[in-house]
């Protein structure tokens, strides 16, 4: 028997906004079809780590979230096609941080986090002192305050993240999307990234989605994972579900699972004596 | 914007002055004498104000061009105008057509529609491909560029003397005007898509940063993308249609502009108007005075300052676009 405040706790979590809502979702590029019906439902405040193979479809199904790219099927954003959304309105619900290797645009930090406020500026007064202020606590908030005149091309990788961070909370979306957010940084930097993202995650209560193929920071860092293969996802659960068995299934490589000494959270490492 | 008074006060000084230089210097004052009045009233000034607009025109259109395609290459050129409205000229030329009115030349009424087809051409090339790809519409200018360019070749080749001597001559960009008729009908144009553009400068930002980012932040790249293509083509080939393709205005004058403004396109953008204007005013009282009677074409003297300027704007400060 349930006893009450289970009961409660059940109408709770049944009461939980769905952030993002996707079924059947498919999606074509270039004569490749690339995303062959994904299924994949984020309630609101939740942190997802969405993991695969290079060539998985994941950075393709964070674009069709964010209404990048054309797709079929559906992806609702709370209850809502993303294709009925302006790109205005669904700029303000949802944030995207690119793949970043390599960026040189002619702004300073602060301006490029500014610009994030696109769609709050009306034509004919340009960006608002509350615009402002907004971008400057965003930069407070990932701790680059002192770089904000800094130029965007001058910055480190770890730096470039941060901002792009900042982007996603100066443009005041309830979900944030970053795409390999730790793909090009040393472990020191990854360290200070996911600590933050814990932090922000945490005092905004956003929903984030990372997509990242480093299954570690992934399981690390995010309470509900996807793990996609082949344009479908395979495997929807928490750190502790991915087994070996099932990350060999998604990457096609023997996996070894051992436990983090300190966090005692699972580790998968490679398995180099696997044919 | 204090660094766009500067551009402004620059402008006024050239329209006080630039239209006192020549043979004989006039100044405001001799406008008592009827013949120099003339000379004033309906050579210098005109010229001096046509060259305003032409220039300013093509600034505005170089930066546009050269945010939405994110290349510091991009001319208001780029996507084959200036071939297209040569080449009609160069028809008008060869056929000997006459125009039917006196106040436009069969030349301008043949290489706007020329620009015009063009620019249908290259968009309808591009939107074949499915959507407006920056890429797509890229290579479909240049490939225009090249085609009418061959047809201007062979236009000339066929052509006799005297009309391969006008030819050239337009090609190479000519501001000599006389009277109002030519600024008249350049004006509205001219007005309309420098608004525009300025209007859209907080997206031609966003565009730097690339479509999917600027889209990802709120801006429908896809309309916008369409109407400045539209926009800058109207501006571009009312402009061109009079003055003749004058090149490197559109080039070096943002770029100029950005060293010294930043690349901010509020600032930019009325920075471009007013440096352009003075640009071309000043190149062309250059071609106007320099081996008076005969006059260089103005595309000479710009190319002539310009490189070498922007050179040595280049090494003077580290600049990525």
């Amino acid at each position: 028997m349930l006893g009450k405040e289970d009961k409660q706790c059940i109408i709770f979590s049944t009461m939980q906004n769905i952030a993002i809502e996707s079924k059947n979702l498919a999606c074509t590029l270039g004569g490749t079809e690339i995303l062959k019906g994904v299924d994949l439902t984020i309630y609101d405040g939740e942190f997802w780590g969405i993991i695969g193979p290079n060539g998985a479809g994941k950075s393709t199904l964070a674009k069709c979230v964010c209404g990048l790219i054309p797709y079929s099927g559906d992806i609702k954003i709370y209850g809502k096609p993303v294709a009925s959304y302006t790109r205005k309105e669904l700029a303000k619900i949802v944030s995207y941080a690119p793949q970043a290797y390599f960026y040189y645009f002619p702004y300073t930090v602060f301006e490029f986090v500014l610009m994030a406020r696109y769609p709050y500026v009306s034509r004919f007064t340009g960006f608002s002192s509350e615009d402002k202020e907004s971008a400057k606590s965003a930069l407070f908030s990932v701790g680059l305050e002192e770089l904000k005149d800094r130029s965007i091309g001058t910055l480190s990788g770890g730096e470039l993240q941060k901002v792009f961070l900042a982007s996603a909370l100066a443009q005041g979306s309830k979900i944030a999307i970053l795409d390999e957010p730790t793909a090009f940084l040393d472990p020191k930097n990854q360290k200070d990234l996911l600590d933050l993202l814990l932090k922000l995650q945490g005092v905004t209560n956003r929903t984030f989605v990372i997509v990242s193929h480093d299954v570690n920071f992934v399981m690390q860092s995010t309470r509900k994972i996807a793990g996609m293969q082949d344009g479908r996802i395979d495997f929807i659960g928490s750190p502790e579900g991915l087994t070996p068995e099932v990350l060999k299934k998604i990457y096609g490589t023997e996996f070894v699972s051992v436990t983090h000494p300190t966090t005692k959270k699972p580790i998968a490492l490679i398995n180099p004596e696997s044919r | 914007m204090k660094k766009v008074f500067i551009f402004i006060l620059v402008f006024f000084a050239a329209l006080a002055i630039l239209p006192c230089i020549g043979r004989p210097i006039i100044w405001w004052n001799a406008v008592a004498n009827p013949d120099l009045k003339e000379t004033l009233l309906y050579f210098r000034i005109p010229r001096v104000i046509f060259a305003f607009i032409v220039g300013a025109a093509l600034a505005v259109a170089g930066a546009a061009f050269q945010a939405l395609f994110r290349n510091p290459l991009a001319t208001p050129y780029t996507l084959g105008i200036s071939s297209g409205a040569g080449f009609g000229a160069v028809l008008a030329i060869y056929l000997g057509i006459v125009s039917p009115v006196s106040w436009l030349p069969a030349t301008s009424i043949f290489s706007f529609l020329g620009a015009i087809a063009t620019v249908g051409l290259v968009y309808g090339f591009t939107r074949i491909r499915g959507g407006l790809n920056i890429t797509t519409l890229l290579l479909a200018g240049v490939a225009t560029n090249f085609f009418f360019s061959a047809l201007v070749l062979l236009l000339q080749y066929l052509s006799d003397y005297t009309q391969t001597h006008r030819m050239l001559f337009w090609l190479m960009g000519n501001l000599d005007v006389y009277g109002y008729h030519e600024i008249l009908i350049a004006l509205f144009p001219a007005i309309v898509g420098i608004i525009f553009i300025w209007s859209i400068a907080l997206e031609l930002d966003m565009l730097v940063l690339g479509e999917e980012l600027a889209s990802a932040r709120g801006v429908s790249t896809k309309v916008l993308k369409i109407a400045i293509f539209l926009f800058v083509s109207l501006l571009v080939g009312a402009v061109v249609s009079i003055s003749g393709p004058i090149g490197f205005v559109g080039l070096i004058v943002p770029h100029t502009v950005r060293l010294i403004t930043g690349s901010r396109h509020s600032i930019t953008i009325p920075a471009c108007i007013f440096f352009g204007a003075t640009f071309l005013a000043c190149a062309d009282t250059v071609a106007r005075v320099i081996i008076y009677p005969a006059q260089i074409p103005v595309g000479v003297i710009t190319a002539l300052l310009g490189g070498p300027f922007f050179l040595w704007l280049l090494l003077r400060k580290e600049y990525h676009f």
